[in-house]
């Protein structure tokens, strides 16, 4: 009997190996679970982290309030009453800071007009007495979290206007010192710097916008008509024609009711009174000539007319707010719709936080609800990802993948459908070299190689697959790839030649059988072979230097591209293929060799027995027997060669286009993920989609070697039976 | 019915097949097409073993010099790399020339058209010099500049090799001084800031002013240190050579710059051989030069050998408690086989993917939590929080533990039942069986899985990219300051060697002898190790066939 010792050890022991057992096995498929939740938050929409509802203090009875701002913290709120001036709030105790008069704006009287474009400071006012105020305002943030968050205001001119001339809306581009105004019978005017003012001769004006950048001037209109001008040799000159931004019915009255441009300025939000938004900008025709297009309008709609528009400075998100206090916050390019909150109150104001997670709505008697957000991956959608979408600049919607950008209003691309085909496009050609040699090869070393020849070769290419595949890539890079760029014709011409080459020494070698007593033992007939196909390859790279010489005078690359338009990148799928053919080869090979070596040999025997040829036996008795092995050994080829990263990436350009040429590169998951992921920021919206590929690609590997698994192991069982 | 045709196999030796054997019909041709797969197959691997081989040798050998007088009159002295046809000119060929001489050319390999050449010949005496900075200098050795006196003319070459051993010693000892004590003064300087930042968090006066008198000493120390590296590296300046290229430019430098010189012109084949043999050395022992296409790569089998040690000693314990678990102690069931199936598809999930995780989870996540229980006077510098070799290797031992588990299992499964039964019986206890019985008789095969799995990891880049390696680590991740094993550092990989330098390097042409040296040594190292797993599972299959 063991000692008591012995028992305690043998406990213990098993406590051990089943506490460690059970917990690498835990962490080595914990890791399937750690990528699915770092790429979760992806698919959550924007979400309300606190909710908080104030009432502004100091407010003077019948103040009607023009302007309302958050700064990017969200730790202060600037008001702009009719009757004073700003007056900046603490956000989170509603407590007034500070109140500042406009310099410059001293008993004018009421405010009629104000205007403030935060990113630019940009800032116009206009008054009950006429007096037109033009500057700048500007958020001063303290060094430390403590201090307070103050406004600084810098007057550049002040107008005094006619008294025929009350504006309701008036708006001032910094650069060129000119000024926008709607005049309260719904004329535009626009004053310049010296003191000129005319009026714009353009009629039904609903809403306007000028933008910061570039003296371009957007003008919404009745039935949603948009038009744009742009301030060129002293006068507006029209952009394009009438733009009819609700494509397909004219009719509707859909009044365009608000504007504004996203980060960078190249993108329009149109908001119109049935609800709807819509996001257009300038395309460039082949000709050279711009339209404007509309190119995103799939976003839920508002119950009301859309009253203010307001766009985040960071992204491409914006917020839209109907008069009856509905408010939905989407993003542009990828249609989604990330948030949507009722109020039920009459809003008179409310502001997106600059960085897109925070949003404030105020009531013209100063109560206001402030929402802070979680909002980490607005662009991202199924739609951005997988879909077709317009980028801005863009002919037409497209598949792109372009993750960074040189500026900060760079659009980011996240089109995972370029870099899912590359992946397929690699390993198809990849697997239409690699499947045809390993099977040949593997039915030869089955069935008809002396199992003398059959125990070197088995081995060896077991440590073929053991190669280190940045050795292949490196190999195919820089040896392959120059090669190949010289001899396309001739490699391509392998693939006729080669096998005509050996049927035909195959049927001249049964004739000298058949008249001359046999010389050479069967097992070398081998070498017979072996020394035809490096024949074959050798005439056939001769053959298509020649070829390349007398007809594609010498250089087939620039034949291609000249004869039939196409490009030739020297790292290009085919060599992808090859190189990856070495990694694949040997697995195809090595599996579906065990699986015919596995079929019994009774089965051989008997079909031999009953009169059929070794042939006959080899294609009617051991392929339908060993069928489900070889497709299980396909299988797991193909999982090789989706995920194989280091081959791809230095074998190809890693450009994410979009076509099957052979004599392209491309660009594939796995290569991307190790190209963009040491850059992308811990736990940002390319970090999550990169982890997002990591998963699709852990996925389809883990899902297509699980398939080939089932199939083996039934067929082993079956063969065990048997 | 007919009579079934006569089997071709049956008839073995010497008959001769009768005319109504018709080929088509026995498939001959298919059969031979079959072989002309396979012959594809092996054709392959012996084109690319052969290719990596020769390569890679002949990386270290001196090539002559060659002397190209073109038709307009330049003359050109450096090894001819390689002939190939022009592209779009049938017909022609042209040569890739190493002139060397960076410094003098801007560039150190020209194409020259083989039908421009007017003559061509191997220069006597003209000399091939390795040099620390801006590559290899070709062309002759004018004066040489001592203390002693000045010697030129044609016996310069023997007066310089005569004072290169000399500076080589000095060079030592300039490098012994500020990479060997002037490192270690700051390495502690380094330490004593960073205390100095943690007391000061946490209010420790006195242990401040401490701090601060040894940071004195050391201060005092180093410029003590850097005034003898002064003066040593002054005095070494005082012995120069003066190089002239083919064309007459000249070049004066230390002689300590130099590391290697020879005539290859005149070298006979053992002076040949003594050159490879020096190169080959380099390339093993030393660091890597000129953003790493030259010098050697120890730093980066140093980074692969440890790294793997590490993974080794991660997987192997876990990887067979996992299997022990699975095979002796688990009930069997279908979560069972569905888990088994399920470690063994993890052995075909992309490396690329763990290399996400190892990034994600032991990077981001622990290292970042590490740093700020730990380390939080070094923030915002992350020292676990960034790729290292101690994240590389779990990645890594992640990546291969499913090749580990499957093999234990397989070796497990291996010792018959019977012996397990014949020690329980005598009243030995489960985990007294295992010990004694099951795991010694296990051990081949478990060895097998664990060089395999070495293998595997040896091999692998795409993962470490993400979790630690970099082209170039200024320092090992051991070496004698303590803890004396620094597993927050990054390292250098053979594996990633090769991508780099084959693909970031700005001098392509000058590091491909370079990579496929390191191609053929990696290449080696894991055939090696692979070769030595199939020995040991042969013998294994031999013992238990006859035990």
């Amino acid at each position: 009997m063991a000692t008591p010792s012995a028992r305690w050890i043998d406990r213990l022991a098993r406590g051990i190996i089943t506490l460690g057992g059970v917990g690498v096995i835990a962490a080595v498929l914990g890791i399937l679970v750690f990528i699915f939740l770092e790429q979760l938050p992806l698919w959550r929409g924007a979400r309300v982290q606190s909710e908080m509802d104030g009432a502004l203090e100091g407010l003077i009875p019948g103040e009607r309030m023009l302007l309302a701002r958050i700064d990017e913290r969200q730790r202060a709120l600037a008001v702009l009453g009719d009757r004073f001036g700003w007056r900046i709030y603490d956000l989170a105790s509603g407590r007034l800071q500070d109140s500042l008069p406009v310099p410059g704006m001293e008993r004018a009287g009421r405010l009629r007009a104000a205007w403030w474009h935060v990113p630019s400071g940009a800032a116009a006012l206009f008054a009950e007495d006429g007096r037109l105020w033009l500057g700048q305002f500007r958020w001063e943030h303290p060094q430390t979290d403590a201090g307070p968050v103050r406004l600084r205001i810098q007057p550049d001119s002040l107008w005094q206007l006619s008294d025929t001339l009350a504006l309701r809306e008036v708006q001032y581009h910094r650069n060129t010192g000119i000024w926008v105004g709607l005049s309260a019978q719904g004329k535009l005017y626009a004053g310049y710097p010296g003191g000129r003012i005319e009026a714009l001769l353009v009629d039904s004006v609903s809403t306007y916008l000028l933008a910061s950048r570039a003296p371009v001037l957007y003008v919404g209109g009745a039935e949603g008509r948009l038009r744009i001008y742009r301030y060129e040799g002293r006068a507006w000159q029209g952009l394009t024609d009438t733009v009819l931004t609700t494509p397909g019915q004219p009719n509707r009255q859909s009044r365009i009711r608000s504007l504004a441009l996203l980060i960078g300025e190249r993108s329009l939000v149109i908001g119109d009174a049935e609800g709807h938004v819509r996001v257009g900008f300038f395309v460039r025709s082949q000709g050279g000539a711009e339209h404007f297009r509309i190119a995103h309008e799939e976003y839920r709609p508002l119950p009301g007319p859309i009253e203010i528009l307001q766009s985040s400075e960071r992204n491409r998100c914006f917020l839209a707010v109907d008069p009856q206090g509905r408010l939905g916050l989407y993003h542009a390019t990828s249609e989604r719709t990330l948030l949507t909150l009722y109020t039920s109150l009459p809003l008179s104001e409310a502001i997106l936080a600059p960085r897109g997670d925070g949003v404030l709505a105020i009531t013209a008697d100063g109560a206001y609800r402030h929402w802070r957000l979680e909002n980490p991956h607005p662009e991202v959608s199924l739609k951005a990802l997988f879909g077709k979408i317009w980028y801005e600049g863009y002919e037409g919607p497209a598949f792109v993948w372009q993750s960074t950008g040189g500026s900060d209003d760079f659009e980011p691309k996240l089109s995972l459908v370029p870099l899912i085909f590359g992946t397929l496009k690699g390993t198809l050609y990849a697997l239409l070299f690699a499947i045809p040699v390993a099977l040949l090869g593997a039915i030869y070393t089955a069935q008809f190689l002396h199992p003398r020849w059959r125990g070197v070769v088995k081995p060896m290419v077991e440590l073929m697959a053991s190669l280190p595949s940045v050795v292949l890539g490196f190999v195919a890079a820089l040896v392959v790839a120059p090669f190949l760029s010289r001899a396309v014709p001739g490699v391509l011409a392998v693939f006729l030649i080669l096998p005509l080459v050996v049927i035909a020494g195959a049927l001249l070698w049964s004739r000298i059988l058949a008249r001359y007593p046999r010389r050479i033992p069967r097992h070398m007939e081998v070498f017979l072979v072996f020394a035809l196909v490096v024949v074959a390859l050798l005439v056939s790279i001769e053959l298509g230097a020649l070829i390349e010489r007398i007809w594609m005078r010498g250089s087939f690359p620039d034949w291609a591209r000249e004869a039939l338009g196409l490009s030739y990148d020297q790292r290009n799928a085919l060599v992808v293929g090859f190189a990856m053919g070495f990694a694949v080869i040997p697995l195809i090979f090595t599996l579906a060799e065990d699986a015919l070596s596995s079929v019994p040999r009774s089965y051989v025997h008997a079909s031999l027995a009953l009169g059929a040829t070794e042939w006959q036996t080899t294609l009617r008795i051991l392929l339908p027997a060993a069928g489900s092995g070889i497709f299980s050994a396909i299988m797991i080829g193909f999982g090789r060669a989706v995920g194989e990263t280091m081959i791809v990436l230095m074998a190809t350009g890693n450009t994410p286009i979009l076509d099957w040429s052979p004599f392209n590169g491309f660009r594939a998951l796995s290569a991307n993920i190790a190209v963009e992921l040491p850059e992308a920021p811990y736990q940002g919206t390319l970090y999550r989609v990169l982890f997002l590929s990591g998963l699709l690609l852990f996925g389809l590997t883990f899902l297509v070697n699980t398939a080939a698994e089932v199939v083996r192991l039934r067929i082993r069982r079956k063969y065990q039976r048997a | 019915m007919n009579t079934p045709p006569v089997a071709s196999r049956s008839m073995e030796k010497g008959a001769i097949p009768s005319a109504q054997n018709n080929p088509w019909k026995l498939g001959t041709p298919w059969i031979w097409l079959l072989g002309a797969g396979l012959s594809v197959l092996v054709l392959m691997l012996f084109w690319l073993v052969g290719l990596l081989f020769l390569r890679g040798t002949l990386a270290f050998w001196p090539g002559d010099l060659w002397a190209l007088r073109m038709q307009d009159g330049t003359v050109y002295l450096g090894e001819i790399r390689k002939e190939e046809p022009v592209p779009g000119r049938p017909g022609v060929s042209r040569l890739q020339v190493r002139i060397g001489n960076r410094d003098v050319y801007g560039v150190d390999f020209i194409w020259v058209a083989r039908d421009r050449v007017v003559q061509m010949a191997r220069l006597q005496g003209a000399v091939f010099i390795e040099r620390r900075q801006w590559g290899p200098f070709i062309g002759f050795v004018a004066a040489v500049r001592t203390p002693e006196g000045v010697v030129s003319g044609q016996r310069a070459f023997e007066a310089f090799m005569r004072h290169l051993e000399p500076a080589h010693r000095r060079y030592e000892a300039i490098l012994a001084l500020e990479k060997g004590d002037i490192g270690d003064v700051n390495y502690a300087m380094e330490q004593i800031r960073l205390r100095r930042a943690r007391a000061e968090r946490l209010g420790q006066r006195e242990v401040i002013a401490r701090l601060e008198e040894t940071l004195h000493h050391l201060e005092a120390r180093y410029r003590e240190l850097a005034e003898r590296a002064r003066r040593l590296r002054q005095e070494d300046a005082r012995y120069t050579v003066e190089l002239r290229t083919i064309e007459g430019r000249s070049r004066t430098l230390p002689i300590s710059e130099v590391i290697r010189a020879y005539r290859p012109n005149d070298l006979d084949m053992a002076g040949k051989m003594g050159v490879y043999a020096a190169r080959l050395w380099e390339f093993f022992s030393s660091e890597p030069r000129e953003s790493n296409t030259e010098g050697g790569v120890f730093p980066a089998i140093f980074g692969t050998v440890m790294m793997t040690l590490l993974m080794s000693v991660f997987v192997v314990p876990f990887g067979v408690m996992a299997a022990l678990y699975m095979h002796e102690y688990a009930q069997r069931s279908w979560i069972l086989s569905a888990v088994r199936i399920a470690v063994n598809n993890l052995a075909g999930v992309p490396s690329i993917v763990f290399g996400i995780f190892g990034l994600g989870f032991f990077v981001y996540l622990l290292g970042g939590h590490i740093d700020r229980l730990l380390y939080p006077e070094r923030l915002p510098t992350p020292t676990f929080g960034t790729g290292g070799i101690l994240w590389a290797s779990l990645t890594l031992a992640l990546l291969v533990a499913p090749v580990v588990i499957v093999a234990t299992e397989e070796a497990l499964a291996a010792v018959p039942q019977s012996l397990r039964e014949a020690s329980l019986s005598l009243g030995a206890t489960k985990w007294q069986t295992i010990w004694r019985i099951v795991l010694p008789g296990a051990s081949p095969g478990i060895l097998t899985g664990m060089i395999l799995a070495v293998a595997r990891g040896a091999g692998e880049v795409a993962p470490l990219m993400l979790v630690g390696v970099v082209k170039l680590a200024p320092e090992l991740p051991f070496d004698h300051n303590p803890p004396f094993f620094h597993l927050e550092r990054k390292f250098m990989h053979l594996g990633f060697h090769i991508y780099d330098v084959g693909f970031q390097s700005p001098n392509v042409e000058a590091a491909t002898p370079m990579v496929f040296a390191t191609a053929l040594l990696l290449v080696l190292v894991v055939l090696i190790l692979n070769l030595t797993a199939i020995q040991i599972r042969n013998r294994l299959r031999r013992r238990y066939r006859f035990g």
